[in-house]
């Protein structure tokens, strides 16, 4: 409690002039009456107005003092600090990011927030709305402008921190667009300050941030991966142990020592590969590799021993990419840069065939390979079997000469400049086709069935333009890919971007051959799920065992239930059973969330910007209430002083009333 | 400034209907319409006597004479007048309050004189304190209707003012009237002795009516704030806060002291008829006075 202007306290010196007031004796009226005679009975009870008469008790007085005393401390400006909201529509958007489930505050940064918008809440008028935000990967709006604090406490219970980070922005703009034309609405922002802002934010005005948390001292795996040792041989197997990578980040501000527990899990169970206590120093990281992973290992888990504030980033998985020793046949003259791309691959055969053999070995069913459990690819360069002789399996054509049942061929195109079709296509992923020399491409109309992945762009006085020169589809049940150009005619094998597109397009062709699936994404990371054409329904088990059945479209699952950190296993189902299609981990190694030391301001991305500071105690002043009570006390003393007249006029009032 | 006439003309005759009511029978000086304690000429009848010399031969009942022939007198009640007297307090306390007391008793003693003076009273007048600071001024008495200019002509001379002692002016009164009768008391009775003089008029066998005359002001004073009283007799001050409580407490004060009047009055066999001056005249008179028996 503080006082403005507490120099409107000197007129406390009035308080006694007051009270002398009684004491003097009052200069009165002279009045003359017929006679005395019945007064004098009653001066008795008026002798405290004899001259300096000893203080007698007088309600006016007492009001009077009252009155001046409230006034007095009206003026003086009382007030409090406080961090209260005093908006008249309060929004609350809490942070339910990983860091939030930290512990450096008793039980955790969450309740904690929640207890701070519980007691936010509970200072407001009972008719001021409120709206709970709750920013977690997704910003939602969990109560909108209610008054039912009932309704607004189950709701602050419903909230769980998340596995990943926060979408503040997307909350900050919800918020701002709740209370749009309230000027009197206020933002109040619980969080670590684990979040990041857009560097252009929307126009929030009276933004206010709550703080959560005080301790930064964390130790996470930042990293774990499983390098693949598999290396395919031409025709030959050589396999080659994994080797498993770890790094811990040490987010606190003091060196500490921590235990990495590094384990294997293979199909005879779980076994420990490693244990290493290691030094962390403030705000570094320690990686290291443990080699000589056995190979039959599908996952390996790192856990970090002991405890920290924040234990969602002390366990992390990492999963090995399935092997079904697929094979890549090639039809064709030979091609080197083919065979070697092809190799590069892991867990891929290649065998190489002439047109002529193939053809010779056609026997009508050809296949010797179970189309349902691996992938089976047949590479035709600049060949075309005999129409109707193609084997199961997905196909690849490069530089076909003429027209198939699949597509047609109906003219050339000389020096075609390549684009991609579409920007973000995952088959053109880390390939670039910048200064691709193409010297003739087969101009092939796109069938029905495919979808354009490298076009060759206009060119004004060539006819071509948007013809595909890389087409990919889905028809008779198989995957097809249609390079319109032969590879010796083209830099395209020199670049880099060749075994890279190669091992895209085999990843599609032959989905689990090279693990389209990803090794590991973040939580809440939506999971597209390329299926064997055979696959009529795919089933993904969660770390805690539950199993969820996907939709099968156009050979693809969605699957965005990736919420829970751990190992998602996929299997996808078709008319001879059910087949393991691979792994995937969701680990958190997001270091925004890692870093939980509180933040005392929202920064823009990168820190450039400190955009909404943390919310300092507000001077809330009290001047309302004395004022108010000085004048109920001004109003009082009058009444008192006339309520002869008061008394009077009610009783007017009131037979008028009867009246009528 | 006009001083309005104590009675209007148009009134007279309602008065002339009227009478004070004596309720007891006293022996006057001459025969008028009163009964009397005396047997005489009367028209009601009262008893027989028998005959002796000397007597009024015209009242032998000469029919009962025939039937016992005996000489009897017959003897009727005599109807004399009384002597009404009207104690007027003049003092300065009188000239206070709108409608002014002092106007108002005026009026009322100009009527009440009237209807005496017409039923063949005979009427002494009697200014309590006046002339100011000095002895009662006393009316020569008044009979018939011929004489009522006359009386109020001595009304019309009357000038309020000073101190009153109640008891020594009635003192005196006492002294100098010697044939009671009804006694009009039209005063405020305010300040002390007053109960005492009633007193003494009633050992004296008068037979009195108080009417108490009061301003509207004095019973209900609009009084706010500080202020110091001052009698306008005899220039005491009272200091007071008015305020809601006090006039509460006042007119309580005046409540009682009222009820102890009245009792005192009733304890005198006297009547106590409370007037406050904004009743007019006429409806004092003719419903108000005849209400508590004053005049019939």
């Amino acid at each position: 409690m503080g006082f403005l202007t507490p120099f409107a306290f000197t007129l406390a010196a009035l308080l006694p002039v007051i009270i002398a007031f009684y004491f003097l004796k009052l200069r009165r009226r002279e009045q003359i009456v017929s006679s005395v005679y019945l007064w004098q009975t009653l001066v008795r009870d008026v002798a405290a107005n004899a001259p300096w008469q000893r203080l007698r008790f007088n309600w006016l007085l007492v009001l009077q003092l009252l009155f001046l005393t409230a006034l007095i401390v009206a003026l003086a400006r009382p007030f409090s600090l406080t961090t209260a909201a005093v908006g008249r529509h309060l929004v609350l958007v809490v942070d339910t990011s990983a860091s939030m489930a930290a512990t450096d505050v008793s039980p955790d940064r969450l309740t904690t927030a929640i207890g701070q918008a519980h007691r936010l809440a509970a200072d407001l008028p009972a008719d001021t709305p409120v709206t709970l935000i709750a920013a977690g990967v997704q910003a939602q709006v969990l109560l909108s402008g209610s008054t039912d604090r009932t309704r607004l406490t189950q709701m602050l219970r419903s909230l769980r921190a998340g596995p990943a980070g926060s979408d503040m922005a997307t909350a900050l703009e919800l918020a701002s667009a709740i209370v749009a034309g309230e000027p009197e609405a206020e933002i109040v922002v619980l969080s670590d300050g684990g979040v990041e802002l857009p560097a252009r934010m929307p126009a929030v005005a009276r933004v206010r941030y709550v703080p959560i948390g005080r301790s930064g001292e964390n130790q996470a795996i930042s990293a774990l991966s499983l390098d693949s040792g598999l290396s395919g041989q031409i025709g030959g197997d050589n396999y080659q142990p994994y080797s498993v990578f770890v790094r811990v980040t040490n987010y606190g501000q003091q060196d500490v020592t921590r235990r990495l527990m590094l384990y294997a899990f293979t199909s005879q169970g779980e076994s420990l590969l490693t244990v290493r206590d290691l030094l962390l120093p403030a705000g570094k990281s320690v990686s290291f590799t443990v080699a000589d992973v056995p190979l039959e290992t599908a996952v390996v888990e790192a856990r970090l021993e002991g405890r920290d504030m924040l234990a969602l980033d002390d366990r992390a998985w990492a999963v090995a990419p399935l092997v079904y020793g697929a094979q890549v046949q090639i039809v064709g003259p030979g091609n080197r840069f083919l065979e070697t791309a092809f190799a590069l691959l892991p867990g891929v055969e290649v065998t190489t065939i002439s047109l002529e053999d193939y053809e010779a070995s056609w026997n009508g069913s050809s296949a010797t390979l179970q189309s349902d459990q691996a992938g089976w690819l047949t590479v035709f360069d600049t060949v075309l079997p005999q129409e109707g002789h193609y084997p199961p399996g997905a196909l690849l054509f490069v530089g076909p000469l003429r027209a198939t049942r699949f597509f047609s061929v109906t003219g050339t195109l000389d020096l075609p400049v390549a684009r991609p079709a579409s920007t973000g296509d995952p088959l053109l992923r880390y390939v670039d086709l910048r200064g691709l020399v193409i010297q003739r491409a087969a101009l092939i109309p796109l069938p029905e069935w495919a979808r354009p992945v490298i076009v060759a762009s206009p060119v004004s006085g060539r006819e071509g333009g948007d013809t595909p020169l890389l087409a990919v589809g889905q028809t008779d049940g198989r995957r097809l890919a249609v390079l319109a150009f032969d590879l010796r005619q083209s830099d395209l094998p020199l670049r880099v971007a060749f075994p890279i597109l190669l091992a895209n397009l085999v990843g599609y062709l032959v989905p689990g051959i090279r693990g389209d699936l990803p090794e590991a994404v973040a939580p809440g990371t939506v999971v597209e799920i390329a299926l064997p054409p055979q696959a009529e329904a795919a089933f993904v088990t969660r770390p805690d065992s539950v199993p969820v059945r996907l939709n099968v479209r156009d050979g693809v699952a969605m699957f965005d239930d990736t919420w829970m950190p751990g190992v998602y296993e996929v299997r996808w189902e078709g008319e001879s059973g059910r087949w393991l299609l691979g792994r995937f981990a969701v680990n958190s190694f997001d270091p925004v969330e890692a870093a939980i030391s509180p933040r005392q301001a929202l920064f823009t991305i990168g820190g450039e910007k400190q955009y909404i500071p943390a919310a300092q105690p507000v001077r809330r002043e009290w001047w309302r209430l004395p004022a108010w009570a000085a004048l109920v006390l001004c109003v009082t003393e009058w009444l008192v002083q006339y309520r002869g007249g008061v008394v009077w006029l009610w009783g007017r009032t009131t037979a008028l009333v009867r009246k009528k | 400034m006009t001083t309005p006439p104590l009675l209007e003309p148009k009134f007279l005759p309602q008065l002339e209907r009227m009478a004070i009511v004596s309720r007891r029978m006293r022996a006057g000086r001459i025969q008028a319409e009163r009964r009397s304690t005396k047997r005489g000429g009367g028209i009601e009848f009262a008893d027989f006597r028998t005959y002796a010399p000397g007597d009024d031969f015209r009242q032998i009942d000469w029919n009962a004479f025939a039937r016992l022939e005996r000489l009897l007198l017959k003897l009727f009640v005599a109807e004399e007048d009384l002597t009404i007297h009207i104690l007027l307090d003049a003092s300065q306390s009188m000239v206070f309050g709108e409608p002014q007391k002092w106007h108002f008793a005026l009026r009322l003693a100009a009527a009440l004189g009237y209807i005496g003076l017409v039923g063949m009273d005979r009427l002494i007048g009697v200014a309590l304190g006046d002339p100011p600071g000095g002895r009662n001024r006393i009316s020569r008495p008044y009979r018939g209707k011929r004489q009522a200019l006359a009386w109020l002509d001595w009304l019309n001379g009357l000038e309020p003012g000073g101190t009153l002692d109640p008891e020594a002016a009635i003192r005196a009164c006492v002294a100098h009237t010697r044939t009671p009768g009804p006694v009009l008391l039209l005063s405020d009775l305010m300040g002390a002795g007053w109960e005492a003089g009633l007193r003494m008029l009633a050992a004296h066998r008068y037979e009195v009516t108080v009417l108490h005359i009061l301003a509207p002001q004095e019973i209900a004073p609009g009084l706010e704030g500080d202020l110091r009283l001052v009698d306008s007799e005899n220039k005491a001050t009272v200091e007071i806060t008015a305020d809601y409580d006090l006039i509460r407490r006042y007119q309580a004060r005046v409540a009682a002291w009222q009820d102890h009047l009245r009792g005192v009055c009733t304890a005198l066999d006297a009547r106590y008829v409370f007037i406050e001056t904004t009743l007019s005249l006429e409806e004092l008179i003719m419903a108000y006075l005849r209400k508590y028996d004053v005049i019939a």
